[in-house]
């Protein structure tokens, strides 16, 4: 990791001194680094994962000026892999989200397990406070550490832990209710 | 496209990047910003008549005092917004500061004034058009801090665009100080932070769509 760090570092700052050989070497190594990460992250569904490799490239050489010289190079480079990993959930989703909607509008009597059950959960999450819907999602859903939770919402990892059972235990407490309701 | 031939052509012509690059590239958008909304002020509600007079006395000083301090503050915020995982701790507080401070000095003042007084000295006769301009003078320069972003990296849009918000709203504030007739610190520390304010909210609120990337 150290090693790592020392040398992506070297090459980043020849790159920004106009070197365009080590840049472009540092590219290389970063590709291979960015596609164990997205490949361990997204499953082994290489070809989003390819996707945003190169996505995160193109950032990494499009806003290098946001480099500091000052700071670690893998933390930069982590926090631009990070972003490109949300913003593919992200974007996944919500496209997602407008052709399920427009199947419920248009099939409303069709009862289609799936889509009903996604659309329940994006129900019950609604009621809940805003923290823990975030971190429930970003955990449950998304598959994210606790630490990597805490991370994104700015929270601790105690204080996420503690949304996600209370998330959890209101959620099941909603369910209970809509099945006496249902009764 | 493969990405053996991506990388090929990223690294076609590599340019050197001069040091501090970042907070260059925001001043380069800040400024150009401003310069628009110094015209845009020009030509709508214009200078103040008498500038030459009041440009010598403590209330003109004491709003400039306020707004530079502001765009300070919010430009440090901004600094570090633009990059990826950046944080902004402590520095909220160069925000939270002067404007308690004026708070305080505004009620202070207000309440040293005889009761008949206080209501005129803390809505003065331009209380609606004050932060509203504000908010319209912070518009060119938010613009210019969105270009700028176009090179940058922030990874919080949402707070990233509330910080461009603060800034150019303390911009907007600092340019609107040439045309504004009020004096006294009440009206100050409520309208012009309410139009600060206001264009940071609209900034959140713009932040993830236009800093997205």
């Amino acid at each position: 990791m150290k090693a790592t760090e020392g040398r992506l570092r070297f090459l980043m700052l020849q790159g920004l001194n106009g070197d365009a050989v080590a840049h472009r070497q540092l590219l290389a190594e970063l590709a291979g680094h960015l596609r164990g990460f997205y490949a361990r992250r997204l499953g082994g569904d290489s070809s989003d994962a390819e996707d945003l490799v190169q996505e995160t490239l193109i950032a990494v050489h499009t806003r290098r000026e946001s480099y500091d010289p000052s700071k670690p190079f893998t933390a930069w480079a982590f926090a631009m892999a990070r972003y490109k990993m949300i913003d593919h959930f992200r974007r996944r989703r919500m496209w997602a989200a407008v052709p399920i909607e427009g199947i419920e509008g248009l099939f409303a009597t069709d009862d289609s397990e799936g889509v009903t059950a996604t659309l329940d959960l994006e129900r019950l999450m609604a009621g809940l406070p805003a923290k823990q819907r975030e971190v429930l999602r970003s955990v449950k859903i998304e598959g994210l550490s606790v630490a990597e939770a805490a991370q994104r919402s700015g929270l601790s990892s105690a204080n996420v832990k503690v949304s996600i059972h209370r998330g959890i235990k209101k959620l099941m407490s909603r369910v209970r209710e809509a099945r006496s309701d249902a009764d | 496209m493969r990405t053996e031939v991506l990388i090929d052509q990223l690294t076609n012509s590599v340019v050197a990047i001069p040091r501090h690059a970042a907070a260059k590239r925001l001043c380069a958008g800040l400024g150009l910003g401003a310069l628009a909304a110094l015209a845009l002020l020009i030509a709508s509600l214009g200078v103040r008549p008498d500038i030459a007079e009041v440009s010598g006395t403590a209330p003109f000083w004491m709003k400039w005092a306020f707004t530079l301090s502001l765009g300070w503050s919010s430009f440090i915020i901004v600094k570090r917004l633009a990059r990826p995982g950046g944080r902004v701790g402590f520095a909220w507080w160069g925000l939270a500061a002067p404007i308690g401070v004026v708070a305080l000095m505004g009620f202070g003042e207000t309440m040293q004034a005889p009761a008949a007084l206080r209501e005129g000295m803390w809505l003065g006769r331009t209380a609606v058009q004050c932060p509203i301009a504000i908010l319209l003078l912070s518009v060119p320069v938010f613009l210019g801090l969105v270009w700028a972003f176009r090179r940058l990296a922030p990874t919080r849009l949402r707070l990233g665009g509330m910080a461009a918000g603060l800034l150019a709203g303390s911009a907007g504030a600092s340019i609107y100080v040439l045309t504004c007739p009020e004096h006294t610190v009440a009206f100050m520390a409520t309208w012009y932070t309410a139009g600060v304010l206001a264009a940071g909210l609209a900034g959140a609120l713009a932040g993830r769509r236009l800093l997205r990337w």
